[in-house]
């Protein structure tokens, strides 16, 4: 899709010309344009899909109005809220989960059913949570929603449909409305230099590191045991390439809306750098933490702390209810929605756990955090962000093996108990696997992110406020001038060029 | 990072506008400039190692630093690479015409005119003693090019290429600046990247390289040649693979734009033959079980002749899988093809024989 030549030198020209040439300044068509382009966009992807899509539009959109009839006859908007979201997650169920459990079940009791072989409409899981997000608000009365053309405009909005960054109705819509308020050409220099960023971070970094990780994971996932040193190696390399290739698309998504005069929220800040696991998880597909927080954690740790004061039952006890049982259960949702298996479930159980425990040594020092006068000594800040990687990198084993046997043999490699039969044939050898990751790690934590780079031109939504968080140690800032415009160019050529070798699938459509 | 500054936009939009066209150009300077960056062609050819396609390796070594001549050359796809033994053609032909006559067979898996295309003005450029240049044919021909055309084909033949109704055209081009660049960058530094600049005779494969025999692949699996299955299992691939291909849709008339790319580098291949006095002529080499007429076959009469071995699609043991010949199918196709060719010489109605021979 975004790292396709078809759509950087065919869809997205003409796109641009028919929108800012006929459509931008004519507030009857602009939203429909671009609601005939996300159908247009979706069916080269998998038409297929398109009905279903639709489908989910619509019955949403029924759902979104009786929720607004009973807000204003001041009724409950318990049962259409029940509805709509059963509705999702019922599509989402099946389409995702479905197979799975019916696998899962044939195993465990021999039922010897068949297994249906159901394809993933792109873009499921993130129209679906978004539209969730929005039933809950709207029944939260943070907004009213004025129209079908608002509701279509805002959940098919084709820059960020497939993979997000996901986003709020009152983030969106008010955008979509308004003709753009920048000069387009501008808009359009700016977003291309944020989807180059991203197609750079794509098909240079992660579709390089992830040479690296594959032979290692798929050695583990035929039964035999890779080295230590490979397995390390590995686990890092594929940290780097989820991290590149995750916010590679989030910025080609941002790069592409701006070119449209829509500005979205921020997804990652530099999640690698931060210095403990619950900074990383602020920073780490934020909009999709957002949302847990607001629709998992949130609802859950109210009532949870309202029974803790209740029934007091003591520090420990409240930080149980309060804060490890939600965010358990949010981290563990966070970790089943990339998809149906074991491996997902101990992904979300150990990020939980690190979260349990981050929170935990917090609340233990707080004390001795307040009473501390001057600076850290200079070798805390680094250990605590290699602590904090090593954890992160551990948990992503999990992420990436297909099987809990896979992740059994590496995590058996990393602490040495492997027989490292298996033989990692890379191109340069375990040096040249080295010298890739020791430069790949190096832009992580000394360079600066998409959005500093772009700082002077608002690249996201509430940059104001990430701005201050985590500046790089280098400083470059893009500006609007003829150097950094061929620069951008250059870039743009490099990704592209990269691309046509042969990339990878974003690993965030698999979910 | 400082204070929060403001979003610093004060560009007029004639500025934007004049910013933007700068980026779009300096966009196509790029990818224009990689275009004219130099390379070995030697690499270019390497760049398919260790893909089905590995043989291009030896096919340009074959013509590039190989001095043994070739009289008649093999052009086609995956049947005439494994269902034609160019070493038993020469045996046949030898005994049957008492002098030596060299066939090479320069197939390479995967149906594509234009990639034989490219092959043939290789093959005639280095050896211009060819005589008789044979093409594979099959039912139906590919409405597309070669998948290894745009890895192959030499730049200027990639943006010639015809435009019209060519889904490879848009691909293959914009394929060029990624290739242009890693082959000028493979070029500049050949031991980094595991290429040869320097040919070795010790890798070379020789002149009577076989491509019919049973080998492992680039993938690690063995490739069996030799095993003869039974008509069942054979069967049930072949319906599937029938019902897969798509029937001619156009009438006759229209055909030169449903086959743009097969016909249009069809032409051209006998053409260049026609201005170098070569013969050109076409092999069907049928899949199991199954006569299809081949489409448009008066066309392919007014290129040149075609040898049409439907005869041995009924006999299973000839066949290693639906559409590709055995050891039993190769030998047999082999000598049917070259008895042929044999008695054509001798009739008259072709001349492949060096000149001194005749």
């Amino acid at each position: 899709m975004f790292n396709s030549a078809t759509f950087l030198l065919l869809f997205l020209p003409v796109a641009l010309v028919l929108y800012h040439g006929l459509f931008a300044g004519r507030d009857r068509w602009r939203q429909p344009f671009l609601i005939g382009l996300t159908i247009l966009f979706y069916a080269i992807g998998g038409k297929i899909f398109v009905g279903l899509l639709l489908l989910s539009v619509v019955v949403n959109y029924g759902v979104a109005r009786w929720i607004s009839a009973c807000r204003h006859m001041a009724r409950s908007t318990r049962w259409p809220l029940v509805l709509g979201i059963g509705f999702d997650l019922t599509l989402l169920f099946y389409f995702k989960y479905f197979a799975a459990v019916i696998g899962g079940a044939d195993a465990l009791f021999g039922l010897n059913a068949a297994l249906p072989k159901i394809a993933l409409p792109l873009g499921i899981s993130f129209f679906t949570f978004q539209q969730i997000g929005f039933l809950v608000d709207l029944a939260r009365g943070r907004f009213e929603m004025k129209s079908a053309l608002d509701y279509a405009g805002f959940v098919l909005f084709f820059p960020q449909l497939l993979a997000g960054p996901i986003v709020r109705y009152e983030e969106l819509v008010p955008q979509l409305r308004a003709r753009p308020p920048r000069a387009a050409s501008n808009d359009i220099l700016v977003g291309l230099t944020i989807f180059a960023i991203g197609l750079f971070k794509k098909a240079v970094i992660a579709d390089t590191v992830a040479t690296l990780a594959s032979p290692v994971f798929d050695a583990a996932a035929a039964g035999t045991v890779p080295g230590t040193a490979a397995c390390w190696i590995a686990a890092f390399a594929y940290t780097a390439q989820i991290y590149f290739d995750f916010s590679g698309y989030s910025d080609m998504a941002i790069g592409t809306a701006r070119m449209f005069g829509i500005v979205l929220p921020l997804n990652f800040h530099s999640p690698l750098r931060a210095t403990s696991i619950i900074e990383l998880w602020r920073r780490w597909h934020i909009t999709l933490s957002r949302w847990a927080q607001s629709y998992i954690f949130q609802p859950l740790t109210i009532p949870l702390a309202r029974f803790a004061a209740d029934h007091a039952p003591g520090n420990r006890g409240t930080f149980l209810l309060s804060f490890a049982v939600p965010i358990m259960l949010s981290m563990v949702v966070i970790g089943v929605w990339h998809g149906a298996g074991w491996t997902f479930v101990l992904f979300g159980v150990l990020q939980g756990l690190y979260m349990v425990v981050n929170e935990a040594w917090r609340m233990a020092h707080r004390k001795a955090r307040k009473a501390r006068k001057g600076h850290l000594p200079a070798y805390v800040e680094p250990m605590y962000q290699a602590l904090t990687l090593i954890a992160f990198v551990i948990a992503v084993v999990a992420f990436r093996a297909p099987s809990l046997g896979t992740v059994g043999r590496m995590y058996l490699a990393m602490i040495g108990g492997g027989t490292g039969s298996a033989v990692t044939a890379w191109p340069g050898g375990i040096a040249g696997a080295l010298a890739i990751l020791a430069v790949v790690y190096a832009v992580v934590y000394l360079a600066p992110n998409t959005q500093a780079i772009m700082a002077r031109y608002e690249p996201v939504l509430d940059w104001a406020k990430w701005r201050k968080v985590d500046p790089a140690r280098l400083a470059v800032e893009w500006r609007l001038n003829a150097g950094w415009v061929v620069a951008s160019a250059l870039l743009l050529f490099a990704g592209f060029a990269l691309m046509m070798r042969g990339t990878t699938n974003f690993i965030y459509f698999n979910f | 990072m400082g204070a929060v500054r403001q979003p610093d936009e004060t560009l007029m939009p004639a500025t934007g506008r004049g910013l933007l066209a700068l980026f779009v150009a300096a966009f196509l300077l790029c990818c224009a400039a990689s275009l004219l960056l130099p390379h070995d062609r030697y690499i270019r050819y390497q760049q398919l190692a260790g893909t089905p396609l590995a043989s291009a390796v030896w096919i340009y070594e074959r013509l590039h630093f190989d001095p043994t001549p070739i009289d008649i050359a093999i052009v086609g796809a995956s049947r005439t690479e494994i269902g034609i033994s160019a070493p038993q053609m020469e045996r046949v032909l030898a005994a049957k015409l008492g002098r030596t006559v060299h066939v090479a067979n320069l197939s390479l898996p995967k149906d594509g005119r234009d990639l034989h295309y490219e092959l043939t003005r290789e093959l005639i450029a280095t050896h211009p003693e060819v005589k008789l240049i044979l093409l594979s044919l099959t039912e139906h021909s590919a409405r597309t090019g070669h998948s290894a055309f745009r890895s192959l084909a030499d730049t200027g033949d990639v943006l010639r290429a015809p435009l019209l109704v060519n889904p490879s055209y848009f691909s293959n081009v914009v394929f060029l600046p990624y290739r242009q660049v890693s082959l000028f960058l493979q070029t500049a530094l050949p031991g980094v990247f595991g290429v040869r600049e320097v040919f070795d005779h010790t890798l070379y494969e020789g002149a009577d390289h076989d491509t019919t025999t049973s080998h492992w692949s680039a993938n690690g699996t063995w490739i069996d040649r030799d095993s003869v299955r039974s008509p069942a299992a054979i069967a049930s691939q072949t319906s599937g693979k029938v019902a897969e291909r798509t029937p001619v849709l156009l009438p006759a008339r229209l055909r030169d734009y449903e086959y743009v790319l097969e016909r249009s580098y069809t032409r051209k291949i006998a053409a260049l033959a026609g201005r170098k006095g070569i013969s050109v002529g076409f092999i069907y080499l049928p899949i199991y079980g199954h006569r299809f007429p081949i489409t448009d076959l008066d066309f392919y009469r007014n290129e040149g002749f075609v040898m049409n071995a439907a005869i041995l699609a009924d006999d299973h043991r000839n066949f290693s899988d639906y559409a590709h010949f055995n050891q039993i199918g190769t030998t047999r196709a082999s000598r049917w093809v070259a008895a042929r060719l044999a008695a054509m010489e001798k009739a008259g109605e072709l001349h492949f024989l060096p000149e001194k021979a005749r």
